[in-house]
């Protein structure tokens, strides 16, 4: 039902304030996010957007979700915390590298052991079509869906060859490349989309 | 398998009974007598006998405050290892008349004993019974002990009879006479014996909180936020399964010993390292399957030519005696650390082990197979290989506190021995659906007045906003998306003061 109603083109937003769209809709959009397999998220509040679909999870389900942090840039917990998020369900992996995110989620993937997946990225560049194709069989074969934070300040730089892979070739709508550029959550007291001062050591 | 049958040994005051049997005692004595944990000035008493508390002496006093009260007063010593002893030596005595035996690891001074099958004896299982209460006299022991069918239950039954138990000086036994029974009775019970810590302990004061069955009507959300980590062990203990875990048949020791193995020359590449490795894995593993026994961590220390030793930890992720799995996490370990030395000269690899049985002691109840997609042991297994790629530190819990500074309002919580524990252990797992539709019924009492909705079943997004949104007066609404077994998805949203139900529309 959800995917008959809600395409990729359907979630892009604008950045005409006018033509934002209220949270009841961006709500949907995370129900949406959940079922599909494999969901990049990029540009401004790229973490707001994906917190809005991690509580979304975890209102459906009580399993513990690993978040794979690039670096030791944590997000900032009481952010989490005002957004609604249960911290104690979700498990912390520290990946030096983009090369290590990427492994760990293969890693995860492989198990089949969480049905929801969380991973920050640095930029979408550099990265194999490969590793996006095998993430999306493995996440039909267990049922899992996986969802990609890129943490960049600003703008939005997908990869030509995971747009070409996912909107092109495979016309598979199991992906999704969902574009963010302003902020539909509170800013207020619900910043998380800014790197936490908060470092890890 | 037969239902679990428990018995319950509390030895009241272990430390004062302890002393006096050290010093040839073995009647109470008038003479005031206390007991701390070391001969230092700051520490602090643990016990002490009422001849001591009447002069003003409390637990938790420092030894020389203790000391200043009075000339008269005695102070005695016993070490934790000590204490360690004692109660393996009343272990080892159940065990001599008990298939299986074990120490309360909340409690030292509790015992369980396997009674599974003893009732077939008849009344042979009261002389047993009696003859482990003549064993303890002999020892000089005396306690409290209850015989039923959950842990729950005998723990306080054997409560109640320490008490009698400690007047007297000589051991009483207890039989419910049936699971009914002794639940109800456990249940209205004070919960002042269990082992709180001070705090706790005025907290449930406070909020009027005395008996079993007001204690664990808890939420287990603001157990965690306000009591201590022992408060939470106890609630889980009353509330979840152990009542039905057997007691473990055999102490758990790691029988399997440390391997060292010189090389000479020393070792100067990866692969031959791993190799190396290797081939004391397989002896290892041997040693481990002859035992009966099963790999939990594994330990290399490597040390080179200078005396300088890198120890690398490896967590299997469950128990294991798969070399391949094993040899997989190696692999990955040794092709990501960074080698401070070039020359190894010696590798010694020692294994955690343990027993299959204990594995159900601690595992939560949301281990059912066939009931949901999450599976703890593939969990584990996956998070292994990611700490033997990315070190063991690299997986962790983040938890908030209070805190002044923001630094403090963080705590990290490393996961090495299990990472399923603080999560969902509270979580009734055996109905997925379950805490979503104590949230519909929450959110929709009293039930909607017009009669065009159906029976909902499942909450698809709730969420609250205020009046501002809408720009009218501020109020309250919870907005909430719920699918009918119709399919049809209804937008509906409720209005506090007064509680009012709004139908929004439907959703296609």
């Amino acid at each position: 039902m959800i995917d008959s109603v809600f395409r990729a083109s359907d979630l892009l937003s604008t950045d005409s304030p006018s033509q934002q769209r209220s949270a009841s809709e961006l709500c949907w959009d995370a129900v949406s996010i959940i079922s599909r397999s494999v969901t990049v998220i990029s540009g401004h509040a790229s973490t707001s957007v994906s917190c809005a679909v991690l509580r979304q999870f975890q209102i459906a389900t009580p399993h513990p979700i690993p978040w794979v942090v690039l670096g030791g840039t944590l997000p900032y917990l009481p952010d989490l915390i005002s957004l609604g998020i249960n911290t104690d369900s979700i498990l912390w992996i520290k990946a030096p590298t983009k090369r290590d995110v990427l492994d760990t989620v293969d890693t995860l993937l492989g198990h089949g052991a969480f049905p929801f997946l969380c991973a920050d990225l640095s930029d979408l560049t550099g990265i194999e079509a490969s590793y996006f194709s095998r993430f999306m069989h493995r996440c039909r074969q267990w049922n899992t869906t996986v969802l990609f934070v890129v943490l960049t300040p600003a703008g939005y730089t997908p990869s030509p060859a995971i747009r070409f892979h996912i909107d092109v070739e495979s016309r598979d709508r199991s992906a999704l490349l969902l574009k963010v550029r302003r902020s539909f959550l509170s800013l207020a007291d619900g910043v998380c989309d800014v790197k936490s001062p908060f470092p890890l050591s | 398998m037969s239902k679990a049958r428990f018995l319950c040994l509390k030895i009241p005051d272990l430390e004062m009974q302890l002393v006096y049997r050290r010093l040839g005692y073995t009647e109470s004595v008038s003479h005031p007598l206390f007991i701390v944990e070391e001969d230092r000035p700051s520490t602090r008493v643990i016990a002490l006998n009422s001849a001591a508390a009447s002069l003003g002496i409390r637990v938790g006093m420092r030894y020389t405050a203790a000391l200043s009260l009075s000339a008269e007063v005695q102070a005695s010593v016993i070490s934790p290892e000590e204490r360690r002893l004692v109660t393996e030596e009343i272990r080892d005595l159940l065990l001599r008349f008990l298939p299986g035996a074990e120490v309360w690891a909340l409690q030292r001074s509790v015992f369980w004993g396997d009674i599974r099958g003893m009732d077939r004896l008849g009344a042979e299982s009261r002389r047993l019974y009696q003859r482990i209460s003549n064993a303890l006299k002999r020892e000089h022991w005396y306690g409290g002990i209850a015989i039923g069918w959950t842990r729950p239950g005998t723990l306080f039954g054997a409560y109640a009879l320490s008490i009698r138990a400690a007047s007297s000086q000589s051991t009483h036994i207890r039989s419910f006479s049936s699971e009914r029974e002794e639940k109800r009775w456990y249940l209205s019970q004070p919960i002042d014996p269990l082992p709180f810590n001070g705090r706790d302990r005025d907290r449930f004061s406070l909020l009027g909180i005395s008996r079993v069955d007001e204690f664990v009507a808890l939420p287990p959300e603001s157990l965690k936020s306000r009591f201590s980590q022992k408060a939470l062990d106890l609630y889980r203990f009353l509330k979840g399964n152990t009542a039905t875990v057997p007691v473990q048949q055999t102490e758990q020791k790691s029988v399997i010993q440390p391997v060292l193995q010189r090389y000479e020359p020393p070792i100067r590449d990866t692969e031959v390292l791993f190799s190396a490795c290797t081939q004391l894995l397989s002896r290892v593993i041997a040693d481990v399957q002859g035992a009966g026994l099963w790999i939990r961590r594994i330990c290399f220390e490597m040390t080179d030519d200078r005396r300088v030793t890198q120890t690398e930890e490896l967590n299997c992720g469950g128990l294991t005696r798969d070399l391949a799995y094993i040899q997989r996490l190696l692999k990955l370990r040794i092709e990501h650390v960074s080698w401070v030395s070039r020359e190894i000269e010696a590798i010694t690899l020692s294994v955690s082990v343990d027993t299959p049985l204990t594995r159900q002691g601690y595992l939560p109840s949301l281990e059912e197979p066939g009931k949901d997609r999450f599976d703890i042991d593939r969990m584990e297994r996956a998070i292994a290989l990611v700490r033997a790629q990315l070190g063991n530190e690299a997986v962790f819990l983040m938890r908030s506190r209070s805190g002044r500074v923001p630094e403090q309002r963080f705590q990290i919580e490393l996961s090495h021995k299990s990472i399923y524990t603080p999560i969902d252990s509270d979580h009734d797992n055996s109905e997925p659906l379950g805490p979503l539709l104590s949230r519909v019924r929450r959110l929709l009492e009293p039930p909607i007045a017009s009669k065009k909705y159906i029976v909902l079943y499942s909450l698809v997004f709730r969420y609250t906003q205020t009046g501002a949104w809408w720009n009218t007066e501020r109020s309250e609404r919870v907005y909430a998306y719920l699918e009918g077994r119709d399919g049809v998805v209804r937008w509906v949203y409720r209005s506090e003061l007064p509680i009012t139900y709004t139908h929004q529309g439907i959703l296609s």
